[in-house]
């Protein structure tokens, strides 16, 4: 079933997982060994350059099938995320494509992901971060002139968001020192580092 | 004294300059603050490595943005980032001049000669048509009796120091008043004498110059006018101003010309006056059959028009082809590869001005990457072969140019310049953006490839790049083969079309206020068919 997922094969995972789960497996060991152990495989290829956005694509959306699948059998047998993270594109900008592969990235890697799209206020944050008990919110931003809706969006968790909720931001125009100059928790340069960046934070 | 007050003094070498600065300033904004110039095209972000500098003493620690442009041996030696320098300490430090920024040649004439189809004189005496690109500024003295150019000029747009691309100088604009006054001041400035220039060349007295037309991106004309392009910036990327509208010189602050300054309309946040007016040029409206426009720079600005319609929309290409974020890439300048050609069975290069290859520009670029896919070494995923798993078929000249190091796999297409692997991604995404803006406005249109009878290339490219390499990387579709021709800088030509002729200021009003404008960004299936287009064709197929 790893192998499916490294091929973005969506058409052969769901059954087999089906299969497998009809056969007895395990929900937490097909997450664990299959799923998760699959993307970050996936992530490693992005990140050797040898797979790129499509192929990436591919794999987490056979991934998002496989969970639909998967996450109602983890619950049953009391399986938890590995933490909730609120997820979206800043004030101002409308860039997608970026957030929604960390979203699938994070999924794949067993966290519950509330994306909230794009064009997203400080507010919007605040709240959703509130209402689903996140411990991680993550904030994207592609252009320059979006980095302040950025920055004013740290501020507000700083000023009175719900506490031990950790901030992380990437995105083109990003830099490690924007990111420690607005208070932000963390900075990834992509999304295979924002899934190690969101393990490290959450664990 | 206040200890706040005490301040670090900076010594410049070989300038005789001493800066005070309050300790904590970046070395580029004291250096700045002095009055001199350091490009910084990341506008301070500590990304384009521009702004180098050497400390000769005083260095402090080096950020860790800079740390990722500089190794290791070179920080011991004192070289930094200007804009992630914070100075404690006094220092001296050495400017680095960076290598060709000064001399750059370019192409002031348009290359197309347009269907313009004349039309009555708007004015006699002498104006000025002028084309503001983010890069580069051309002004044009034309003879308005005439309707004939007598003069060009051409210069970096001075802007440039403040951010590379149109967002970096919203951004840096926004700051504060005075940042935008003064970036809407160095542009005038630089117009200002340029004219006066082209006017005292000429033998014209200055005051003799009645009317200035502009064209640019939206950004740009905001920028002129000294309005803040904040809005452009930011969804849902709103211009301030749409319509045409004209401004007395001094107003905008010019001072050795005094002329009316006609700006021309702008369809939307990043659909400008340079797109009205390259299709005005071109005679698009007036032509019976649909014609598929596109002008490409770091913001691709693509139009479908004819068939009493017109539609558009802008694109984010990235500086791909420009030669930006590409390994070997550089500008359309002397040195650059500008065509590759297999010839039997060896790569020949036809560089600008004929000496050493030293970098790639976008049609080298493109051309180099059609001949790689069609011998084996791209795979249509867009993946380089190692020399381990290129197919057999692959032909010697492919084999031979493979190189595998700790950087990844990459083919060198001689001794200075090379193409990597990251390279092929770069172009794959600037491709796919184009492609994916071409295909939403024949769906919005409801046509298909086919329909279209002539696709204009202008902008970037120049008229060096090749059809046969877009087909082949699926830029464009396969079907409009034969169909395709560069035209270069259109923009220019529309601009002097509009100052010399009624007919024309009325077609680029028209076509302004007529055309829709489609946000690709804000549909819902934009992601999917980008990445579906992120794919190189199959060889095969483009045959």
């Amino acid at each position: 079933m790893r192998r499916w997922v490294v091929e973005g094969d969506r058409d052969a995972l769901a059954p087999a997982i089906v299969q497998a789960l009809a056969s007895g497996a395990d929900p937490a060991a097909i997450l664990g060994e299959a799923l998760i152990a699959g993307m970050d495989e996936v992530g490693d290829l992005f990140a050797r350059n040898e797979y790129f956005l499509p192929e990436v694509l591919l794999s987490a959306r056979a991934v998002q099938a496989a969970l639909a699948v998967l996450r109602p059998r983890l619950a049953e047998t009391g399986v938890e995320p590995a933490g909730t993270v609120v997820l979206g594109t800043v004030q101002g900008d409308l860039h997608d494509i970026g957030k929604n592969l960390i979203g699938m990235m994070l999924e794949g890697a067993g966290f519950r992901v509330v994306d909230l799209g794009t064009n997203v206020t400080p507010d919007r944050f605040l709240q959703s971060a509130r209402e689903n008990g996140a411990a991680l919110v993550a904030l994207s931003a592609l252009l320059t002139t979006t980095m302040p809706a950025m920055q004013a969006t740290v501020a507000a968790f700083r000023g009175g968001g719900p506490a031990n909720v950790k901030v992380i931001v990437g995105g083109a125009p990003v830099t490690e020192a924007f990111a420690r100059s607005i208070g932000a928790d963390g900075y990834a340069p992509d999304a295979s580092a924002a899934v190690a960046l969101a393990r490290s934070l959450v664990a | 004294m206040d200890a706040r007050c005490r301040g670090v003094t900076i010594r410049l070498a070989g300038f005789d300059t001493e800066i005070e600065a309050a300790p904590g300033t970046s070395l580029l904004a004291a250096v700045r603050s002095a009055g001199m110039d350091v490009d910084a095209d990341c506008a301070g972000r500590g990304t384009c490595g521009l702004c180098l500098v050497r400390f000769l003493d005083g260095a402090p620690p080096a950020g860790r943005d800079g740390e990722a442009l500089l190794s290791a041996d070179r920080i011991a030696e004192g070289w930094r980032l200007a804009c992630q320098s914070y100075v404690s300490t006094s220092c001296t430090v050495a400017l680095a001049r960076p290598a060709d920024r000064g001399s750059m040649e370019i192409l002031a004439d348009a290359a197309a000669p347009p269907d313009h189809g004349g039309g009555r004189r708007r004015r006699r005496g002498w104006g000025a048509a002028i084309d503001i690109g983010t890069t580069t500024v051309v002004c044009y003295l034309m003879d308005l009796s005439r309707a004939r150019q007598v003069g060009v000029a051409a210069f970096a747009n001075p802007q440039r120091r403040f951010g590379q691309d149109i967002i970096s100088r919203i951004a840096h604009a926004h700051e504060g008043p005075e940042r935008l006054a003064r970036l809407q001041a160095i542009l005038v400035d630089a117009l200002d004498s340029a004219l006066a220039g082209l006017c005292s060349e000429r033998g014209i007295a200055s005051d003799q110059l009645r009317a200035l037309t502009v064209v640019g991106n939206p950004t740009m004309l905001h920028l002129l006018a000294g309005i803040d392009p904040w809005p452009l910036g930011v969804a849902p990327f709103e211009p301030v101003f749409h319509e045409s509208f004209t401004v007395a010189s001094a107003d905008l602050g010019f001072t050795r010309i005094t002329a009316e300054v006609e700006i021309l309309p702008i369809v939307a946040g990043h659909l400008g006056a340079d797109a009205v007016a390259g299709i005005v040029a071109l005679g698009l409206p007036r032509r019976p059959g649909l014609s598929l426009f596109i002008d490409l720079g770091t913001n691709g600005e693509i139009a479908l028009v004819g068939a009493g319609e017109a539609v558009g929309c802008s694109c984010a290409a990235g500086p791909a082809f420009e030669g930006g974020h590409i390994s070997s890439g550089m500008a359309a300048l002397p040195g650059a590869v500008r065509r590759v050609d297999e010839e039997d069975g060896r790569l020949r290069l036809d560089v600008i001005g004929g000496g050493a290859a030293r970098g790639l520009c976008g049609s080298g670029l493109t051309d180099i990457i059609a001949l790689l896919l069609a011998g084996g070494a791209i795979s249509p995923r867009g993946q380089m072969a190692t020399p381990g798993s290129l197919p057999a078929s692959a032909p010697p000249w492919v084999r031979d140019g493979l190189r595998c190091s700790d950087g990844g796999v990459s083919f060198a297409l001689s001794e200075a310049v090379a193409l990597s692997a990251h390279d092929v991604r770069e172009v794959q995404l600037a491709k796919a953006a184009v492609r994916t803006g071409i295909d939403v406005l024949l769906e919005e249109r409801g046509l298909l490839p086919e329909h279209v009878h002539d696709v204009f290339l202008a902008g970037a490219f120049g008229s060096s790049i090749r059809p046969d390499s877009l087909l082949a990387l699926g830029m464009l579709p396969e079907q409009l083969r034969g169909r395709i021709r560069p035209v270069g800088n259109v923009a220019g030509v529309g601009a002097k079309l509009a100052l010399a002729y009624e007919e024309r200021i009325g077609e680029a009003r028209e076509l302004a206020r007529a055309m829709r404008h489609i946000e690709l960004m804000s549909r819902s299936d934009f992601q999917d068919r980008f990445a579906a287009n992120i794919a190189f064709p199959a060889p095969e197929a483009a045959l």
